[in-house]
């Protein structure tokens, strides 16, 4: 008797559906599985005869045949052991195969029967209801990341013999009695951090402006700064002025981090995600890719913030591959003759040091740079990747004298309820005005049909081009910031403040 | 090298072999020229300092280069970047400006190369001098070698800024040797830039307080006014330009953030007035700090 179940594996960071077709027939005793089984899968043998026997079944004496199609495609994780081991006791005729074919599960087995957690279920979960199986059998304690698609229909089940329970009672037509486990409130590895906001950064108005506009236009933000000035508290602030993430945000960032394994103990990512990859990171690392294919840095920063310190640290050809996944906010990698998509919707923040002792124009300290070394270094900075960042802004280190004073009588500069508005207020005025994509993500064509202006204002911008030595590009990342900044104040054409605030943070060669 | 420009060689013995430099111990044997070999004879005066610069540094050289051209004074300085090339570009400021750049590699060649443009220009007004060949594959030596040029062929050397271990130090110091007057800048004296043409000051380089000084000590009655006028520039500004205006004359080197807080307007209307007064010319940035934009 042949018996099928539904199940499915992550390829990429897609679900993709996978039927395993389990033949039990007379002969010597052996168990053979077939259909492109990676190691872990072939091992899984093991695991599921004692998991079989130790859960009070019959482990059959015969010949058992497992199948897995599509053939093509590579079977990969331990969370086929579930779907094998019923689909033993189906092609056994212990179970009501009709209910199995409609229905879907996946979950790692160990040896005493009880199934524990895996990685990448909300991927394959919501391709399995995509492929219209409404009811799905997860690990109770994978529950609540394979929810987060909808809760409909997802069966929790702590051991291979609650499974078979659940599956009988469903085919004798009773309501099955499930048990939910409790929702544990963890938050996601590395992203726990107790309450942060730019409440905790004193003056520093000029970057806290940029910030704000970054985020509010979704605009890439270079700060350059010596070392100490708050480069790296800024970035790591942004994301606290960003819109709360919806829901389908939440599912597609989720369904990455579920894919790379990174979910850990979390049922799902709520909050944007904040990824700062240190400089020695390789291509694959940053990009993505493997002979399999796993998301890399800018994925696991989709719609969240991506924070590049030390940006001229980091290899040239490494950060030139960041043009087409930050222009199409997706990247795409091309493995055993197929293409793997993986989004990439990041905000880019840079940090560079102005020079390489890092204190070029400091006040208090003396670069200790050679003329040569300067423009060595700043033309690191001045490749390709610039292009892509339309905010350029000049930081310095917040004197003690200052500080010390903030402390006393607290000259607060921006807070961060001021940033927030501003950067709802664009939100919601931008959409109102009709359009989609927010000024830093917008193509050339449609940002000049959004950028009406006065003459005066007009009047500034071509004197600009001839007096701060704009180009074409530099003049178009000008407009973009305008448009932003326009947007803020709700106002539907560009005028002279927002362009000349604007012109502030062009991008310059000097630093 | 521009295309119609020809090389000139001045041997020791030749007519027009500047005077001033047969008097100087080891006086080149030979000198390869393009441009005015005229400005050889002239009046000239020697404006050099370090690549490594301050904004301060950068107006101050263009100011003496300008206001010295302005005066009929040749400039003389070594193009290499930074000060040197800043004085070259004051001199060519007024339309009649004329300037000598001494060159420490083969004549013909921009060294360095980023100042082509700037080669270009002073053939064509003025004159570039070697006393090395279009052949000559470059040596370190060249640099220092040509300072005794740069300081013979002129009555007074001005040093604008210079590190401990600069290059122009040494200059000075053969200037004094070949009996010139030697001017130093004056700098803050917790700046690096100037600790080198403070201690010249100290040890009896004539401080450089007014430039007309300079321009008087080599026989010249200074006219011209170097300068914009504030109050015309004033007149042209709104309330609050002319506000952050006369903080940036105030104190140079400001931050935004600082003048923000010192203004008491928000960000946001900082930053536009500052380009405006960027676009206008009255200020200029550097390193993320705000400084006079005229000279």
């Amino acid at each position: 008797m042949i018996c099928h179940v539904n199940t499915g594996v992550c390829d990429g960071i897609q679900g993709k559906l996978v039927v395993v077709e389990t033949d039990v027939t007379r002969g010597l005793p052996n168990f053979t599985i077939v259909g492109h089984p990676s190691q872990i899968v072939s091992e899984s043998k093991e695991r599921i005869r004692a998991a079989v026997s130790n859960s009070g079944f019959m482990y059959p004496r015969n010949r058992v045949v497992v199948n897995m199609w599509p053939a093509e495609l590579r079977k990969t994780g331990s969370h086929l052991d579930l779907p094998i081991a019923m689909g033993i006791l189906g092609a056994g005729s212990c179970v009501d195969t009709e209910i199995m074919e409609k229905v879907g599960m996946l979950g790692e087995l160990s040896l005493d029967g009880s199934t524990t957690r895996v990685d990448g279920v909300l991927p394959i979960v919501m391709c399995l209801r995509e492929q219209g199986i409404r009811t799905i059998f997860v690990p109770d304690e994978n529950y609540w990341e394979a929810v987060q698609g909808g809760r409909q229909g997802i069966i929790p089940v702590r051991s291979l013999r609650e499974c078979f329970a659940v599956l009988q009672e469903m085919s004798n037509g009773e309501k099955p009695d499930i048990c939910i486990p409790e929702k544990r409130n963890i938050s996601l590895a590395g992203q726990s951090e107790k309450e942060i906001s730019f409440d905790d950064v004193r003056g520093q108005s000029l970057i806290k402006r940029g910030m704000a506009i970054a985020a509010a236009g979704r605009h890439g933000i270079l700060m350059v700064g010596s070392p100490g000035c708050g480069k790296t508290m800024l970035a790591r602030r942004l994301r606290t002025i960003l819109p709360p993430m919806t829901r389908k945000e939440m599912l597609e960032t989720t369904m990455i981090y579920s894919a790379a394994g990174l979910l850990g103990e979390t049922s799902a990512v709520t909050q944007r995600p904040y990824r700062s990859p240190h400089s020695t990171i390789g291509r694959a690392g940053l990009l993505g890719g493997g002979a399999y294919p796993v998301p890399g840095e800018i994925s696991l920063a989709h719609n969240g913030v991506l924070f590049l310190d030390e940006l001229p640290e980091f290899s040239p050809g490494i950060i030139d591959g960041l043009r087409t996944p930050a222009e199409d906010l997706e990247i795409t990698h091309f493995r055993q003759g197929r293409a793997y998509r993986f989004p990439s919707d990041f905000m880019l923040v840079c940090a560079a040091n102005p020079c390489k002792c890092g204190y070029l124009g400091d006040k208090t300290r003396e670069c200790t740079c050679s003329q040569a070394d300067i423009e060595r270094y700043q033309k690191r900075l001045s490749g390709a990747m610039l292009d892509r960042i339309d905010i350029h802004v000049r930081m310095e280190r917040v004197e003690y004298s200052q500080f010390s004073r903030g402390l006393v009588d607290i000259e607060q500069g921006i807070s961060s309820e001021e940033m927030k508005r501003w950067v709802d207020t664009a939100g919601r005025f931008r959409i109102d005005a009709g359009r989609n994509r927010p000024p830093g993500r917008m193509d050339d064509d449609d940002l000049l049909g959004a950028a009406e202006m006065d003459d005066e204002t007009d009047k500034l911008f071509h004197k600009a081009f001839d007096s701060l030595a704009l180009t074409p590009r530099t003049g178009m990342k000008v407009l973009r910031i305008a448009r932003t900044i326009a947007d803020m104040d709700e106002s539907r054409e560009i005028r002279f403040q927002h362009l000349s605030e604007a012109l502030i943070y062009r991008p310059s060669e000097v630093f | 090298m521009g295309e119609n420009m020809k090389i000139i060689r001045l041997d020791r013995d030749s007519p027009d072999f500047p005077v001033s430099l047969l008097e100087i111990p080891r006086a080149p044997k030979r000198l390869y020229c393009v441009g005015d070999i005229s400005l050889l004879s002239g009046r000239c005066a020697a404006v050099v300092g370090s690549r490594r610069h301050t904004i301060y540094g950068k107006q101050v050289a263009m100011m003496i280069g300008r206001m010295l051209a302005e005066n009929g004074i040749t400039v003389v300085s070594g193009m290499a970047k930074g000060i040197d090339s800043f004085a070259h570009q004051g001199a060519l400021m007024p339309e009649n400006g004329k300037t000598i750049a001494v060159l420490g590699t083969a004549i013909g060649k921009a060294y360095p190369a980023s100042n082509q443009k700037l080669m270009d220009e002073i053939e064509k007004r003025g004159l570039v001098i070697s006393e090395y060949p279009p052949d000559f594959p470059g040596s370190s030596y060249g640099f220092p070698a040509r300072n005794r040029i740069i300081s013979g062929l002129s009555q007074v050397t001005i040093v604008v800024e210079a590190g401990l271990n600069s290059g122009s130090l040494i200059t000075a110091q053969i200037a004094g040797e070949q009996g010139r007057t030697v001017y130093a800048v004056p700098g803050n004296i917790n700046s690096q830039f100037s600790i080198g043409t403070n201690l010249l000051i100290r040890d009896g380089a004539s401080p450089l307080v007014v430039i007309e000084d300079v321009v008087r000590e080599m026989g010249v009655e200074p006219s011209g006014i170097v300068g914009t006028d504030d109050e015309s520039l004033e007149s042209s500004m709104g309330e609050d330009e002319v506000a952050i205006y006369r903080l940036v004359r105030g104190e140079q080197g400001l931050t935004p953030d600082q003048i923000g807080s010192r203004s008491g307007l928000p960000v946001s209307k900082v930053n536009g007035i500052l380009t405006v007064l960027e676009i206008k010319g009255a200020i200029t940035t550097s390193s993320g700090r705000i400084f006079l934009g005229h000279i």
